[in-house]
């Protein structure tokens, strides 16, 4: 199985208020991992969470990992949603925030909005689609979840 | 009534293209069925039996003139020029072509309309009590508190994957015509003197498959506090539903699975957090969205006029009797709140066609300041008719056979569309609609039932919320029959409470008479002036069973669900 890439999303405070954009960055380091048991801690500073892991409970403050890995079994388990702004709001979560597994294009612009910076998908992603997927809507009656900031705007 | 400013429109207008753009990937090929399944659903559009089934929402049951002749237009060029209005206050069109749903949307948009979250597990239309800002017993207009509630939960970015469907109702008056007791979240303002909106929240109510009464989460949350306290609720359920077992998902199941104290405390925690980042709504934006719901075109002569209502009923009593019966009295003096009647002898059940559609759109502009609402009863009203109009308005619906006075007795009754549009269906609703009216055809006897709310569902959905009627019917399947069963009891208001199952199912040729059983019995022991859910509540099943079953209790025991 191909190796899924990863897309970081990009804020363009500059530009139209709440338009996004994404790159490639990179690829993942193993094909369509679904972690079964989580809260692995690589050495590199990588947490792996899955949709039933409670913020509350992890080994360590947030803020001492590097990235944090949100992995979706099925793209309609909403949880990670959940976690992602818990961690970005209440725990000042700065660093890198990445969704994995099973994830679809229409879903990358609320996951950016509650907090995700990068997403990890499938190889043969269109990135043309992707980027209008994720431009689709830039009005919101919700703040978001700024990156970087830790705090909705 | 809320007009959209520029952010709604764009807001609107993004989310049309959006949709539209999902319908043609998939029409290409280029999305998969499953998830353009849940894609879809979140956008209202349902495969059904014979064709896609659209649920275009009317938040909290709202609808300007403008928007019923966009419907009627859309049920003319799109489908077989009806719709369907449903007991969640929107409406259903049951033959769109999915190539033309994006058309259809683009079309409905230009009047401030979608079909945006009204399915899908997802918080749906925000219900409310149809005489919001005219009912006598209200404390306080709840549409402003719907329509914040509205914003807040449109495509909210956390919350568009729940476990199941959530919904939420509103109820400002004293008098809960909004069954806030039976939904996923229901809020009721509660009375007292301050200046500020307090709300008692209820949550964990619903029907479906195990049907619960909801439990106060909340006694006094101010106002300013509603939606950060309905986002740590559904970030709760969103973490906590469970997402095993689609019958074990909806939120009433959390809640009774940890008890509503343990429930409080992960809510209560949760809302803590959430203050400290987001301090809640300011006094100002709550004044602007009141601003946009104050009424103030009354006619201050109206109530000089009134004399000629008594005069026009003292000459007609066909009119009287439906003043009597499809009016009521309105907070403002020389006033009525006037109910149009989806309920005809031999209509379905909340179905209009476009030309009534059209023909209410323009007697709200002549009588009742271009506004409809759509109640839950599946009725529409006109909110706001002087009593020097009715005999005139009344002319005009009767033309247009919106004029049965039947409101509130028994064949004003709620029904799903059941096995004729519906694919999860058991049993046919239609059908047995359209037999009771045939036997109960006869105004005399259906005053003399007086009160009696019967409610119909095709299954265990509830979609027609049988558990809620006085008298409830349910299809069930037996044997790739239709068979019905029936619950008394039931009521969804300030007194509610779920019906009781009567006894075993009964074939399609034997409820109406089984119905009629149930209404000699109560005719028999009632009390003067004794309305049917009393003579109930003081008996129980007991008298009513013994008059439908009696002696061939056995033969339809061995039949028992
Ligand atoms: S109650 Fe059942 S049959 Fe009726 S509309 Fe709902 S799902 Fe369909």
């Amino acid at each position: 199985m191909a190796i899924p890439i990863i897309v970081q999303i990009r804020w363009r405070p500059n530009a139209d208020e709440s338009s996004i954009g994404c790159s490639r960055i990179g690829q993942a380091v193993a094909p369509n991992k679904t972690w079964q048991s989580h809260r692995g801690c690589s050495d590199d500073g990588h947490l792996q969470l899955g949709a039933t892991d409670r913020v509350e409970d992890l080994p360590s403050t947030p803020g001492t990992y590097r990235v944090i890995e949100i992995d979706f079994s099925v793209f309609n388990d909403g949880r990670g949603y959940s976690l992602a702004r818990q961690l970005r709001t209440q725990y000042q979560y700065a660093g890198e925030l990445r969704a994995t597994g099973d994830i679809r294009i229409d879903q990358a612009d609320m996951l950016a909005r509650c907090g995700f910076d990068t997403l990890e998908l499938p190889a043969d992603t269109d990135m043309a689609q992707l980027e209008t997927a994720i431009n689709a809507i830039t009005v919101h009656y919700q703040a978001d979840v700024q990156l970087g900031s830790g705090s909705v705007s | 009534m809320y007009i959209y400013n520029e952010p709604d429109r764009a807001l609107l207008a993004q989310r049309t293209e959006q949709f539209a753009g999902q319908v043609n990937r998939y029409l290409a090929g280029e999305l998969a069925e499953d998830e353009f399944q849940q894609l879809r659903l979140r956008n209202g559009l349902y495969m059904e039996l014979n064709a896609p089934m659209l649920r275009v929402a009317i938040p909290y049951g709202l609808l300007s003139s403008g928007q019923l002749r966009a419907l009627a237009r859309v049920a003319r060029t799109y489908d077989r020029g009806y719709g369907h209005f449903t007991t969640r206050q929107n409406i259903q069109f049951n033959w769109p072509k999915l190539e033309q749903v994006p058309q259809l949307l683009a079309d409905l948009s230009q009047v401030e309309m979608h079909a945006i979250q009204t399915s899908g597990s997802v918080v749906r239309n925000i219900t409310s009590d149809p005489l919001a800002g005219v009912a006598a017993d209200e404390i306080e207009d709840p549409r402003p508190w719907c329509e914040l509630l509205r914003q807040w939960s449109t495509l909210h970015p956390e919350f568009n994957w729940l476990p199941r469907k959530f919904k939420i109702a509103v109820t400002g008056a004293r008098n809960d015509r909004a069954a806030v007791r039976f939904h996923d979240i229901g809020l009721q303002v509660v009375d007292e003197a301050g200046p500020n909106t307090v709300f008692r929240v209820w949550v964990g109510g619903g029907l479906g498959r195990s049907p619960f009464m909801g439990q106060v989460i909340h006694e006094r949350l101010p106002g300013t506090q509603l939606l950060n306290y309905v986002e740590a609720i559904l970030r709760i359920y969103n973490l906590e539903g469970r997402r095993d077992n689609k019958h074990k998902a909806r939120i009433k199941i959390l809640v009774n699975a940890l008890g509503i104290d343990v429930f409080k405390v992960k809510v209560d925690s949760e809302w803590a957090l959430i203050q400290k980042v987001q301090p809640g709504l300011s006094g100002e934006i709550v004044e602007q969205m009141r601003a946009h719901f104050v009424e103030s075109r009354y006619d201050p002569s109206a109530p000089g006029k009134s004399g000629r209502l008594t005069f026009d009923c003292d000459r007609n009593a066909d009119f009287a009797r439906w003043v009597a019966h499809n009016t009521t009295l309105h907070r403002v003096p020389g006033y009525r709140i006037i109910y149009a009647s989806l309920k005809a002898p031999g209509a379905a059940p909340g179905d209009l066609g476009a030309k009534g559609m059209e023909a209410l759109a323009g007697f709200a502009e002549r009588y009742s300041f271009g506004e409809i609402r759509v109640s839950h009863e599946q009725n529409l009203l006109l909110a706001h008719v002087r009593e020097a109009d009715l005999y005139d308005l009344w002319q005009g619906l009767r033309i247009h056979r919106l004029a049965t006075p039947n409101i509130g007795t028994l064949t004003d009754m709620i029904c799903c569309p059941g096995a004729d549009y519906c694919s999860l269906a058991h049993a046919s609703s239609l059908d047995v609609a359209s037999m009771i009216n045939q036997r109960f055809d006869d105004l005399d006897h259906l005053y003399d039932l007086g009160d009696i709310s019967l409610k119909m569902s095709g299954c265990i959905n509830a979609c027609g919320h049988h558990h809620l009627g006085h008298i409830g019917i349910l299809g069930v399947k037996k044997r790739d029959e239709h068979w019905y069963q029936l619950t008394l009891g039931g009521a969804p208001g300030n007194d509610g409470a779920i019906g009781k199952r009567l006894g075993p199912a009964f074939a399609a040729d034997e409820i109406v008479e089984a119905l009629e059983q149930v209404l000699r019995a109560y005719l028999a022991w009632r009390r003067p002036r004794e309305r049917f859910i009393d003579t109930w509540r003081r008996l129980g099943n007991t008298p009513f069973k013994e008059a439908v079953y009696g002696d061939t209790h056995h033969r339809t025991d061995t039949l028992a669900a």
